[in-house]
């Protein structure tokens, strides 16, 4: 509950005034209302180590995505209002340019982007959470209203083979 | 404030980035990157404009390109076109009025 209370506040204050008005005056009962897909895995690293794995955008590009996606970045500006350009390539060559701005960092614990292309458009928020030698991740894709729920099912899917590709890649190199 | 089409292109077309992004793409399609380069502006910010657009129904983005690129829709702009042209005709009416009311004057306008 705490992080969609957090989502809402960067959401609002992130949109101008004519969309944030449109957003709110928009009926309630309608297909204006957003999703969230959530993940969540308990990692045999430290807090510091998995917050390290996606803040260091030379560990990043190696994990990042779902099984059989290789990554060529452009820009890695980890800072508020900065950008992360990339171009994600899947195991047929097919190439989605993505384009996605960081909203919040608190280093360790928390990272927050607005993914805006391509296709979807969503506010991810990456939580890291030490539980004794271990480290709590979640994920959690806020998507904007009117996009299709229906995806949930695959998002989660893909977001488990992101993890399964992060805990490997701690693996192999720690 | 209302939730209906004309409202939404007008609130869409209510900033001067997102107007010279529709003028761009009256030249023809084209991507976000391609939009980005002379606004001087970051593509997050280009991509919100265009999403704006795109809800507004003022665009529309192509599926299968990796680039997905941006066209333009006639639609709203037309809706925008015929409310306008109501007020036209009234004020077109009014001034043939007025035109045929100076000239009924003029016979007794002054003379010397």
């Amino acid at each position: 509950m705490r992080v969609r209370t957090d989502f809402h506040t960067l959401w609002t204050t992130k949109l101008s005034l004519q969309e944030r008005k449109r957003m709110t005056d928009a009926p309630m009962q309608d297909a204006t209302t957003g999703f969230q897909v959530v993940n969540t895995r308990r990692l045999p690293f430290t807090q510091q180590q998995v917050f390290q794995a996606f803040a260091d955008p030379d560990q990043l590009m190696i994990w990042w995505g779902p099984e059989g996606f290789t990554n060529r970045f452009q820009t890695f500006d980890l800072r508020i209002g900065g950008q992360w350009l990339f171009t994600m390539i899947n195991d047929t060559g097919k190439m989605f340019d993505n384009v996605k701005e960081f909203l919040e960092i608190e280093a360790p614990e928390k990272i927050v982007f607005r993914h805006l292309e391509p296709m979807h458009d969503f506010v991810m928020t990456i939580l890291t959470e030490a539980v004794g030698a271990h480290c709590d991740l979640t994920w959690i894709m806020d998507f904007v209203p009117g996009s299709d729920a229906d995806m949930e099912p695959f998002l989660h899917n893909a977001n488990e083979q992101n993890f399964d590709r992060l805990e490997a890649h701690l693996t192999n190199t720690l | 404030m209302s939730n209906d089409r004309l409202s939404q292109t007008l609130t869409a077309l209510a900033d001067p980035t997102r107007r010279a992004i529709l003028a761009r793409l009256s030249l023809g399609e084209t991507s976000v990157t391609e939009l980005a380069e002379p606004f001087d502006m970051s593509l997050p910010a280009v991509s919100k404009h265009l999403k704006v657009l795109e809800k507004a129904g003022l665009i529309s983005r192509g599926r299968e390109a990796q680039w997905r690129p941006c066209r333009l829709e006639p639609g709203p702009l037309k809706e925008v076109d015929a409310w306008i042209g109501e007020y036209r005709r009234m004020w077109e009416a009014r001034l043939d009025r007025l035109d045929a009311y100076l000239k009924t004057l003029k016979p007794q306008g002054p003379t010397n």
